[in-house]
């Protein structure tokens, strides 16, 4: 058997002096490892944001978690322990968690003449993020301004409005008990619904005057990195709650119905496109049989004539067979640098990047991948050629 | 000195749907080294079956062929293909250089499928092109060249393993009547130069006289051309 340096150079000169007629090839397998280099690296990404796109229509990765004793006249007021809290911030999956009060103050004020009902909602910093709450005006409260139990509120945006206008009403003192606010954000959000008309203040502060104890950090939003993770996030909850206290009053709230609707909506679109992908890939590889079927028609008599010089069948089969995955691997370069184009524009654009590993890996997987087709492709041709009868080889016109 | 090739009651029969056809029926041949032997006959007698057979492409039917004292009948396919890769040399008709190669990429594949480390190609490569004085042609395409170009290229590559038999099959059939003249003192020279025996098979009567001996394939067996230009040699 001849060497492998030798069947390798053969093997790419032929294939590279035939670039033309190997073009659509390699264009068509190209854009199928392209796109699977792409989907599969930015998958994560994309899901990342496409959970963040289509949880504005329904919210379906926040888990809200409460305590519901007031259902149980004559319970005593129960509250999420910081350890509690900690524990389901640190659960896989979980993106972020905010500790909020459910109880909502209202708060009396005049505004041009009128008595005014303002409700008031105590929230902690990462209520924003939880809720995909942006501000509209000014900056919303942070944690060092929650540790510090800072007297500052923010305002809903209709709210902001009402009282003059989402920049007039920063710098602003609203009387809160006995106590005056400092506004110093206006907030807004698709979710944000009757919120538009809430002053939200530090929940710790809140805290600090509550003689009654009705303000207390019983109630949850946690916010899921995807929406594969809400389904056990939901279910790690009351066994992980119950390690730190009791969960006789805990309710975990999903939004099944919406979370079962968009996966199904999300199946259906990646099994389209990993369809199309291997579609393009098995037509590739169609294109690879077809193209290497014809170059051995065409080859007869060359085929033939190494016979004459005393190549063996494994020597031609070989070489055929060696085209056929230079072939393909000469397309799944291309399709590597397309793919890696693609996932560089695609996190431009979406701010996040893939890790380098996970990039890598699938430029190996995809590379690793073509040169399989191109083998399988490849093999009946080649098994063709080396069986050629010599004979009618040499005499083939 | 013994013959380096030796046909004896040598027979050749294909199967067909009306029966078995004898092609060779019964051929008796031996040729020296260093002797040039034209096979000459009508279309379709059964020339070039002779010369696969002698080949090593096709196999006898029955009889005894003997290649450098090798009982050729007896061999397996790999050990055919290893003495046909050693010993025998091909040079058809036409289209005998390979598609998208140069002149030594052409050259060099006798010696890759002999084994021939790739340090040692170029001189051999060199010295074969320089038999035919195509030497300042090594790096053209092969489709580049006239048509009595590619002949001697071919013949190059045919003797590029230094075969003790080289075999020719209407090497000068599309040739011009000068071009055909070069073509067959090229292998007059290189015939004499490595003590080669080569056999061709030829109908052109102007290419055999140019030969030691001539044969004539007729009804499945081989004769002496009745008038030859030189005598035989003793069968």
């Amino acid at each position: 058997m001849i060497s492998p340096k030798d069947i390798l150079i053969l093997s790419v000169r032929q294939v590279f002096r035939q670039k033309r007629r190997n073009l659509g090839v390699v264009l068509a397998i190209g854009l199928g490892i392209a796109g699977l280099i792409a989907i599969l690296s930015m998958g994560d990404e994309v899901k990342k944001n496409l959970n963040r796109d289509l949880d504005l229509l329904g919210g379906v990765t926040l888990v809200k978690v409460s305590l519901e004793e007031e259902l149980h006249p004559g319970t005593r007021p129960e509250s999420f322990t910081p350890e509690t809290q900690e524990a389901i911030r640190n659960l896989p999956g979980v993106a972020v968690l905010s500790a909020t009060a459910k109880e909502i103050l209202w708060l009396s004020m005049l505004h041009e003449q009128a008595a005014v009902q303002l409700p008031i909602h105590s929230v902690d910093a990462d209520y924003w993020s939880a809720n995909n709450l942006e501000p509209v005006a000014g900056a919303l409260f942070s944690t060092q301004d929650v540790q510090a139990r800072e007297r500052i509120c923010v305002l809903g945006k209709t709210l902001a409005e009402t009282l003059g206008g989402v920049e007039a009403v920063l710098g602003t003192y609203l009387p809160v008990g006995a106590d005056l606010y400092l506004v110093t954000g206006v907030v807004d959000g698709l979710q944000i619904g009757d919120r538009k008309r809430f002053v939200f203040v530090p929940l710790t502060t809140a805290m600090d005057r509550n003689p009654e104890d009705r303000i207390r950090p019983n109630r949850l939003f946690v916010r899921c990195k995807t929406w594969d993770d809400v389904p056990v996030v939901a279910g790690a909850i009351p066994a992980l709650v119950e390690r730190h206290q009791s969960i006789r009053y805990l309710k975990v709230d999903v939004a099944w119905d919406q979370l079962k609707r968009i996966i199904a909506i999300v199946w259906w679109v990646e099994l389209f496109i990993y369809l199309s992908i291997g579609a393009t890939l098995v037509l590739g590889g169609f294109g690879i049989w077809n193209g290497m079927m014809s170059s051995v028609t065409s080859r007869t008599r060359e085929i033939g004539l190494k016979k004459a010089m005393g190549a063996e069948e494994a020597d031609i089969m070989l070489q055929i067979l060696c085209e056929s995955v230079v072939l393909s691997f000469w397309a799944a370069v291309l399709g590597v640098s397309l793919g890696l184009t693609a996932v560089l524009v695609t996190s431009h654009f979406l701010g996040s990047t893939p890790p380098h590993q996970v990039i890598l890996r699938y430029a190996l997987v995809s590379l690793g991948f073509s040169c399989l087709l191109g083998m399988i492709a490849g093999l009946y041709p080649s098994l063709r050629a080396a069986r050629m009868d010599a004979v009618a080889a040499i005499r083939y016109e | 000195m013994d013959p380096i090739i030796v046909l004896r009651n040598l027979k050749k029969l294909y199967d067909s749907p009306a029966g078995a056809i004898t092609v060779l029926k019964g051929i008796d041949l031996s040729i020296r080294s260093g002797e040039m032997v034209a096979i000459m006959g009508p279309s379709g007698c059964g020339k070039s079956t002779l010369l696969y057979i002698l080949g090593l492409l096709q196999q006898a039917t029955s009889g005894e062929f003997r290649l450098a004292g090798a009982d050729i009948l007896r061999l397996s396919p790999k050990e055919q293909a290893a003495l046909r890769r050693d010993s025998i040399g091909f040079v058809l008709q036409s289209c005998n250089l390979f598609e998208n190669t140069t002149v030594y990429e052409n050259l060099e594949f006798p010696l890759i499928y002999g084994r021939m480390p790739r340090s040692r190609r170029r001189a051999r490569i060199e010295e074969a092109l320089a038999m035919v004085n195509l030497s300042q042609r090594m790096h053209q395409p092969s489709n580049m060249l006239s048509g009595g170009e590619q002949q001697r290229v071919a013949i190059a590559r045919a003797l590029i393993n230094r075969p003790k038999i080289l075999l020719a099959d209407e090497p000068t059939g599309q040739l011009d009547r000068t071009t055909s003249k070069h073509v067959m003192a090229s292998f007059k020279t290189i015939i004499r130069d490595h003590d080669t025996a080569m056999i061709l098979v030829t109908h052109d009567p102007e290419v055999a006289d140019q030969c030691d001996r001539a044969c004539v394939l007729v009804d499945g067996t081989l004769r002496p051309r009745s008038t030859p230009s030189r005598p035989p040699a003793a069968t």
